[in-house]
């Protein structure tokens, strides 16, 4: 699964590949390569946190299920950004699929 | 609270994080923008801290961490104190937490 | 004198230790078990990577502005504080001045902390700071 071919579904306007220390590997769409590094370094310091906190929740809830976390949602009013591993999307809500989307992210992360 | 050492800003924001006033010292590096992107993360900060703070309790059966009295983001040259709707902005050299917190569990 | 042992010195400092980024590997003094020290840790590690990100974003609107790097984050219960500077923590009890004091001391002894989060994190304990989380 490409960038390339995320790209073309339904919606979206930026998808990014990152790195541990937030270094952008490959981005496809329709951000400024400044905007893309931001949007890269933004992924991975939300992907820490999520993942610390999924790991506070686990702690508290005692539940298995939570951790190791593998992604997250913001959801605008008109955009939406996603993750999953260290994949990172931008779409249009009225076009795009949530769930498409993040199950080909999901499928690009584990490559 | 201004009159607190070392203080820089203060201000007041609703449940959501919306920046509600906000007084800033002159030539301060801090601006209405800052304090606004303050106000929400304190907002998070308080919410997150309650939790852990409820979770702590529950799970090692300790008390004195319920009710939540506060938050304070030690940043490197200053430190921003919360409690309820009301924040404080002090730097670091002159801070005084304790009357922070004291300042911003009062107002 | 080592921060930890410094800090268990002072009337009222209930536990210090410090914890390292995965949050599984951490020493500690005073009145924890292994497990609630071990949970500490991933407490102070949740904290401090958010506060991390947040002084970040702070940083990109207004550069420069004192807040980066960030030294660390206080939580403030009814009669216990939580109080923690780079890699180390302490569990203190709401007493007259025995907030600032321990404040004082943690950003003295510890507080020079540098931009990047990851080796400030392994700083003593120890670890691959290129290490992927999962």
């Amino acid at each position: 699964m490409t960038l390339r071919k995320i790209l073309v579904l339904d919606g979206v306007t930026a998808v990014c590949r990152f790195r541990d220390d937030g270094v952008l590997m490959a981005a496809e769409g329709m951000l400024s390569q400044d905007q893309m590094e931001r949007l890269a370094k933004f992924a991975q310091w939300y992907r820490r946190m999520v993942s610390s906190n999924t790991d506070v929740l686990s702690l508290f809830s005692q539940m298995r299920g939570w951790s190791p976390s593998q992604g997250w949602v913001v959801q605008g009013d008109a955009m939406t950004v996603c993750s999953s591993g260290n994949m990172v999307c931008m779409f249009e809500n009225a076009q795009g699929s949530l769930n498409e989307v993040m199950r080909a992210l999901t499928e690009a992360a584990h490559e | 609270m201004m009159d607190l050492p070392g203080a820089l800003a203060a201000f007041t924001y609703s449940d959501k994080g919306d920046l509600q006033s906000h007084v800033l010292r002159e030539g301060t590096a801090l601006t209405p923008q800052v304090l606004d992107l303050l106000a929400r993360s304190c907002v998070a900060n308080l919410a997150i801290a309650g939790m852990e703070a409820r979770g702590w309790e529950a799970l090692t059966g300790q008390a004195g961490f319920q009710p939540l009295q506060g938050f304070s983001l030690v940043g490197l040259e200053w430190s921003v104190v919360v409690d309820g709707n009301c924040g404080v902005v002090v730097k670091n050299r002159d801070a005084d937490y304790e009357a922070c917190f004291k300042a911003v569990q009062a107002a | 004198m080592h921060i930890v042992r410094q800090l268990m010195a002072i009337p009222g400092v209930v536990a210090a230790g410090e914890y390292a980024y995965r949050g599984d590997r951490f020493s500690y003094e005073g009145a924890l078990t292994d497990e609630f020290a071990r949970m500490a840790s991933i407490l102070c590690r949740a904290n401090t990577l958010s506060v991390n990100m947040q002084s970040e974003i702070f940083d990109s609107f207004a550069e420069n502005c004192g807040c980066r790097p960030v030294q660390g984050w206080i939580v403030r219960g009814s009669q216990i504080t939580i109080c923690s500077v780079g890699n180390y923590f302490a569990f203190i009890e709401n007493r007259d001045e025995l907030l600032n004091d321990v404040m004082t001391i943690m950003r003295a002894k510890v507080g020079d902390v540098q931009d990047d989060l990851l080796v400030n994190l392994y700083a003593r304990l120890g670890g691959n700071t290129k290490e992927a989380l999962y």
